[in-house]
């Protein structure tokens, strides 16, 4: 009797020991080995680039799950082929591009590497019918197979076949730093761990009543609980959150011992446990079942109308009237700091996105914001400022009935939105500059893109709020982003001659059509961005300084203006000086002029 | 280390556990040991000196008041082991407050000093006080292996939020405790429990309150600061009984048997029974090394009275460094000397004086929570002016709506559900139901992964503007 449960526990240990040294792959080989199925999100994403000879890029992605055959238009923009998880056997897969003449192409064939260990095999690589490779070709992570080719016509037919690689062992040991020495080692360490486990297990007192559901329930118990420390993400960023994930930093390093090692630790661990995105994805949609309004922080998306919120744009709107005093006393000094130096200042204050789109806010909310109230209290309270002040609420809400002035997926205005702004700012500005040139759109080649373009690396994207929402690339495009939003290039675009974001976040322009016009100093928060659209066309300099979320400048010292930039103001030794800030952050002007 | 984070579920405690089963009986307190040591140090190592100066302090003080004879001798080793203790407490925890105090009476110019209360202090210098006072009066016999005592002080299922365990209760376990698949089972069930609680209920509540208590007291409606104040009451409760869920759990994985920290407060008829309820490790503690010691109820009337008023000005002081900890200690004890005078705890009738007397107790520990919680006496007053109606509002103001989502709402109706004695027994369904011990498993389960779900989508850190 005895001997038989010996021999359960021997097997109960050896079905463990298999389970274990699976999960334990990263250390006896290079990354984990994909021995099932590979799923294509690892492939190298941008598999095919074609350079035009306009210089236009577009590029041939391979991900998810669906069509053998894409045909893709040269916008400019990506186009995905979507191919099945890959397989041991070929599947024949078709680009289809319209290029211009003379393109050049880069197949770029690789695994990304996040990817566990795996090879992709190629062949049959044909590009407008001609066969350029024949034999079988191999991409692994961190070798992807490359090749350049130009194209002579206006259309590019990429042709291939592709498969999961058949591994060999040489592929273990050669190719993936197999360890066999401590493959061995930790198969026998871990077995007998388990065996002790096991043994002690039988052991433990139990009482008479003893249940076997409790028992399995300890055993599913400790799984999960060994669950997110077995694969550790080996990545270095994160593109969902936009950042670099932390790295391990050891106990003991060359200065001595690291006294913040357990924050540094769970730093660490909270960027790469295995389930992370998993859970961020569970925890969104519960979120979205549960509630009419999915949180996240101080960000909010409306199910009902796809509209996302900061929350705290609506607990802003109430000023502490006592540090309202404080802002005012400190315009007031920045507006003596002015004249003193000889320079005109202007305040633009964009009222904040839930004031302009207060019906698309919960109804709670609604209730405070639509209120006319609401926008007579900020007049009242901007009135008291010393210094011209704008605060264009009607302008935004009567264009706001043409077209969005608020992206619906970020905080951050529009570029029609900043337009209105910019014309009501400069409004303001010709009481002292009469002639001073306002742009008009004929100026701008005008178009549209769901995409959101709003912040200082002009690129376009899902929206800020999205971010902070966990909602993903995928989700956004198939259910958020699907308004258009209007888009302005000048037909003589003025590109920043310097930039500098190393330490500050400055931006200069210098338009040499008004060579004689004012000289602008722009300073504010995230809002300028799409203001510098149209800015720089109405005078002949213009730098901008940002306040917010500089490099190195904590929040509450970001606002002191003259602080940081008192020198630069004097240096550059400007006309005008605009202050252009959203409404929520006036509370933050507190610090204004302390030096 | 906290608890309800990825750190400790997923990598400090499977080690801890795995290590600790597979080990030798013997090597149990050692392990236990340090991995208490660990667990402290993790988040701030240089203030472990101070609590092996604690355990250091007490080792020596018990010995020598065990080894003495002499009455007068061991009353003043006593005191100075007391006053060592105290001192370190005081030095963290209280100076900066009294000085502040001091400064603004006196118009003096004392600087303050630039420290962070380690944490747990509060906790484990109780557990001290209480082992040398037991040793003292002779009740149990002195450790005199240090690594003993120094688990008993350390240990890390309740060293950072109670329950403060009395050395009379664990004395023995420390010596000699079992482990048992039941045992096991249990613990692993109570820190599941514990843990939802805490992430599920009360953070989510404390969402509530969070974005009510951060606003001037004038920015919301009267029915949304009474919303504020419940779901800081039952955050508050949540909170901390789920850390002393998890507490208990963890003990019992490990073999221990910590008694009870909470009993339904909510569900008390007035406020001396809430405190029979309520983090009942510190009242008992109180009662048995303050309040009897100063005579408790065997003494005058007035005296009595007295004795409560101490009893919970310490209560209060000991909550935290701030004039509305005081006051919240002070309002509960004013309840308890007039419940005592009128017998108002002691009155039974019919239906209606129950839900009188519900109603009552309610009012009382809802009203008190709001000081505990407010930054400050000055804020505490506002809001409860606003609960009162006694406030003009501001020009704009919020409308309760404006707080509450869906899963707050959930979460609300949970809380009050649970404050309640329903679901008592549901970790002790005996074994012949198999059935239904077989779904509570897989609900804890589910409440387990849904937790850990809630706590990793925290570790969510987006860097929403473009990145350097």
């Amino acid at each position: 009797m005895k001997k038989a449960y010996s021999w359960k526990r021997t097997v109960i240990s050896v079905i463990l020991t298999v389970v274990g040294i699976c999960l334990l792959t990263p250390m006896y080989c290079r990354g984990n080995l994909s021995l099932g199925y590979l799923q294509t999100r690892f492939i190298n994403k941008k598999a095919l680039i074609v350079v035009n000879s306009d210089k236009t890029i577009s590029y041939g992605e391979m991900s998810g799950v669906g069509d053998d055959k894409i045909e893709c238009d040269s916008d400019g923009l990506s186009c995905r082929l979507l191919i099945q998880d890959l397989l041991y056997e070929w599947q024949r897969k078709e680009f289809v591009f319209s290029v211009e003449p003379d393109a050049k192409v880069v197949i770029n064939f690789g695994i990304s590497e996040s990817a566990p260990h795996s090879i992709v095999d190629y062949n049959d690589i044909t590009i407008n019918g001609n066969n350029i490779v024949k034999n079988i070709v191999q991409a692994s992570r961190g070798k992807p197979y490359n090749k350049d080719i130009k194209v002579a016509g206006k259309k590019l037919i990429l042709s291939f076949k592709v498969r999961r690689h058949h591994f060999t062992t040489r592929d273990l040991c050669v190719l993936y730093g197999f360890n066999g020495d401590l493959f061995i080692s930790l198969t026998i360490l871990l077995f007998l761990c388990l065996r002790k486990l096991m043994n002690y297990a039988d052991k433990l007192k139990t009482t008479d009543n003893n249940s076997q559901i409790d028992i399995v329930f300890i055993l599913v118990f400790a799984v999960i609980l060994f669950l997110p420390m077995s694969r550790i993400s080996t990545a270095d960023k994160s593109l969902q959150e936009n950042r670099i994930l932390a790295k391990y930093k050891p106990l003991f390093t060359s200065q001595g011992l690291n006294l913040k090692y357990g924050d540094d630790f769970e730093k660490w661990f909270n960027d790469r446990f295995w389930g992370r995105n998993l859970s961020f994805r569970l925890y969104k949609d519960i979120m979205l079942y549960l509630n009419n309004i999915y949180k996240n922080g101080d960000s909010m998306l409306m199910k009902e109308n796809n509209w996302m919120f900061q929350t705290h744009g609506v607990r802003y709107a109430i000023q502490d009237y006592r540090k309202m005093q404080q802002v005012r006393q400190q315009v007031s000094l920045l507006n003596d700091f002015c004249k003193e130096h000889n320079i005109k200042v202007y305040m633009i204050v964009i009222p904040n996105k839930e004031s302009i789109y207060a019906e698309k806010l919960p109804i709670t909310q609604q209730e405070l914001m639509k209120l006319r109230g609401f926008t007579d209290y900020v007049q009242k309270l901007l009135n008291r400022f010393e210094i011209p002040t704008v605060f264009p609420y009607d302008e935004l809400r009567k264009a706001s009935e043409k077209d969005l002035v608020f992206f619906k997926q970020s905080h951050h205005w529009t570029e029609w939105g900043a337009y209105v702004g910019y014309n009501a700012l400069m409004e303001l500005i010709k009481k002292d500059y009469p002639d001073i040139h306002v742009t008009q759109p004929d100026e701008y080649n005008i178009y549209t893109s769901k995409l959101i373009r709003e912040d200082w690396d002009r690129k376009f994207g899902t929206g800020q709020t999205s971010k902070r929402l966990y909602i993903d690339k995928k989700y956004a495009k198939q259910k958020l982003l699907l308004d258009n939003y209007v888009y302005y290039d000048h037909k003589e675009e003025i590109l920043p001659v310097y930039t500098d974001i190393d330490l500050y976040k400055v931006k200069y322009f210098r338009n040499n059509k008004l060579k004689k016009g004012p000289k602008v100093f722009l300073t504010g928060t995230s809002m300028n961005e799409n203001l510098l659209q149209f800015l720089p066309y109405s005078f002949s300099e213009v730098i901008y300084y940002r306040l917010n979320d500089t490099k190195n400048v904590k929040n509450e010292a970001a606002f002191m203006l003259l602080k940081r930039y008192k020198k630069e103001i004097l240096a550059y030794n400007p006309d005008i000086l605009i202050l252009c800030i959203s409404y929520n952050n006036i509370p933050n002007l507190i610090n204004l002029t302390l030096e | 280390m906290l608890f309800s984070s990825m750190t400790f579920i997923y990598v400090f405690l499977p080690l801890v556990c795995t290590i600790y089963l597979l080990a030798r009986k013997d090597l149990h307190n050692y392990i236990l040991l340090i991995a208490s040591m660990i667990f402290y140090a993790w988040g701030e190592p240089n203030y472990l000196a101070i609590m092996l100066l604690t355990i250091l302090v007490n080792y020596v003080g018990a010995n020598y008041i065990s080894r003495s004879k002499n009455a007068v001798h061991r009353k003043a080793l006593l005191g100075l082991t007391i006053i060592a203790d105290l001192s370190f407490l005081f030095y963290f925890k209280y100076f900066n407050f009294v000085m502040e105090n001091v400064n603004a009476v006196f118009q003096a110019d004392i600087k303050f000093i630039n420290v962070i209360m380690p944490i747990g202090i509060s906790f484990y210098t109780f557990q001290a006080l209480s082992y040398v006072i037991d040793v003292y009066r002779g009740e149990v016999k002195v450790q005199r292996d240090i690594y003993k005592l120094a688990l008993y002080i350390c240990l890390f299922p309740q060293l950072i939020a109670g329950p403060i365990v009395k050395y009379h209760d664990v004395d023995e376990q420390i010596n000699n405790r079992t482990v048992t698949f039941e045992k096991v089972a249990y613990g692993i069930k109570r820190f599941i429990m514990g843990l939802s609680k805490k992430v599920l209920i009360a953070n989510t509540l404390g969402a509530v309150a969070d974005k009510i208590f951060s606003q001037q007291a004038d920015a919301f409606d009267t029915l949304t600061s009474w919303v504020g104040a419940v779901a800081y009451s039952l955050q508050l409760y949540y909170d901390f009984s789920g850390y002393s869920d998890m507490a208990i759990g963890l003990g019992a994985i490990f073999g221990f048997k910590f008694l009870e920290n909470f009993n339904y407060p909510y569900i008390s008829k007035s406020i001396t029974e809430f405190w029979r309820r309520w983090h009942i490790s510190l009242s008992t503690w109180f009662k048995e090394y303050l309040y009897i010691p100063l005579g408790g109820n065997r003494v005058s009337k007035i005296r009595h009275y007295f004795n409560l008023f101490v009893v919970f000005l310490a209560t209060g002081f000991w909550h935290g460094a701030a004039w509305n900890f005081i006051f919240w200690g002070l309002w509960h004890g004013m309840f308890i000397i007039f419940e005592k005078m009128s017998g108002w705890h002691k009155k039974e009738g019919g239906i209606l004086l129950s839900v009188i007397q519900h109603i009552y107790t309610i009012f009382a520990f809802v009203v008190g929570w709001v000081m505990f919680r407010a930054d400050s006496m000055a804020y505490a007053w506002q809001y409860l002016k606003n609960m009162f109606g006694l406030l003009k509002e501001h020009e704009l103001t919020y409308k309760f709506g404006y707080y509450v989502d869906n899963t707050e709402i959930l979460a609300l109706i949970f809380a009050v559900i649970l404050a309640m004695p329903i679901c008592r027994n549901i970790l002790a369904v005996p074994y012949k139901y198999k059935t239904f011990r077989g779904i509570i498993n897989i609900w804890l389960i589910g409440l387990f992964l849904l937790s850990s779900c809630f706590i990793a989508s925290s570790t969510y850190n987006p860097f929403i503007y473009f990145r350097f």
